[in-house]
């Protein structure tokens, strides 16, 4: 079969390069994030409130173009709570059709000894 | 109509072609004109044109947020560079479709300012189209001065459809790595050093996470 683009040569970013943040102006919050990144074990779902203190204090300084954090992103779906929940729900359907198969079989086993008395 | 008072003689044929040449070269010359005369007058944007899509939130995919890569990062720079690169997380472990923020920190080594510019790659390589960069330092030439240290944001986010892909359905770790090289033309850092307002002649500048007894 014939992969239709395998590899291609990286492009440009969407809004292109971060602006250096020469003056540490930012610095106090990235080094938040990084902390709440550290203490989350690599999740950086868990520190989605300190990555948008972080773009907006770069947005005010005039170190990124302002956008609205919603569409960079920043939205409850795609929040920790929500994959939590998210799970919870999924586990809680996969339960529920384990219980409801072993009652069709339990049902059903015993009609059959019913059948056979 | 075009009778035999336009076509007389052959010279009108040159005649013809020559005008109707010239008006299509001219036409061609100012067909840019009367297209954004036209877009700015209507605010058409073209049904053909790929809108750049800036709202990130649609890269959202309930059905895809469970399934997790853990993606390292390596940082590695040329010799001749004199700096120090490197990442300040080894790995987060994320999903496609959510945006993410990572850091590289580099520091000029160096006595001198030095230009250097970044490029990188992604293991496994048909990650590599799915890895989309909303904004990050590379490609772009950054300039530090002697003895600076910078931190170097990157705001990324994978494709959702990385996990519709049959090659990638087994992948769960991802590495991308940074490589920075000298910039060939550092001309710009000669013309800062002869500069009375250039950045090389400010007073450093205090790093407010240090704190000095």
């Amino acid at each position: 079969m014939h992969r239709k683009s395998m590899t291609h040569a990286p492009n440009a970013p969407d809004k292109g390069s971060f602006p250096l943040d020469h003056f540490q102006e930012c610095e106090i919050l990235a080094e938040k994030y990084r902390l709440c990144l550290a203490a989350s074990s690599g999740i950086p779902k868990k520190c989605k409130d300190e990555a948008k203190n972080y773009l907006e204090c770069r947005m005010n300084k005039g170190l990124m173009a302002k956008q609205n954090m919603e569409e960079l992103g920043f939205i409850p779906e795609s929040s920790w709570e929500f994959e939590q929940l998210s799970k919870k729900e999924k586990i809680e359907k996969v339960q529920k059709i384990i219980q409801e198969s072993r009652e069709r079989v339990r049902k059903e086993y015993e009609e059959r000894q019913r059948g056979n008395n | 109509m075009f009778g035999k008072k336009y076509f007389s003689n052959s010279a009108a044929g040159w005649y013809w072609s020559g005008g109707i040449f010239g008006m299509v070269f001219g036409l061609t010359y100012l067909a840019p004109v009367f297209y954004r005369m036209f877009c700015e007058r209507t605010g058409y944007t073209g049904v053909g044109l790929k809108q750049k899509g800036y709202d990130y939130s649609k890269m959202h995919d309930p059905k895809k947020i469970h399934r997790k890569f853990e993606l390292h990062f390596q940082g590695v720079c040329e010799p001749e560079l004199g700096w120090s690169f490197f990442p300040l997380q080894d790995s987060v472990m994320l999903n496609a479709g959510e945006t993410v923020l990572a850091f590289f920190r580099a520091y000029n080594d160096t006595d001198q300012p030095v230009i250097g510019i970044s490029a990188y790659v992604v293991q496994p390589d048909e990650v590599v189209q799915y890895f989309n960069k909303i904004q990050c330092f590379c490609f772009d030439e950054q300039l530090l001065n002697p003895h600076e240290e910078v931190d170097l944001p990157l705001f990324f986010y994978l494709d959702p459809k990385l996990c519709d892909d049959p090659v990638l359905s087994e992948v769960k770790e991802i590495t991308l790595m940074y490589t920075f090289y000298k910039a060939q033309d550092q001309t710009l850092v000669e013309l800062l050093k002869n500069h009375p307002n250039s950045p090389l002649n400010r007073p450093p500048v205090k790093n407010p996470l240090i704190v000095d007894d």
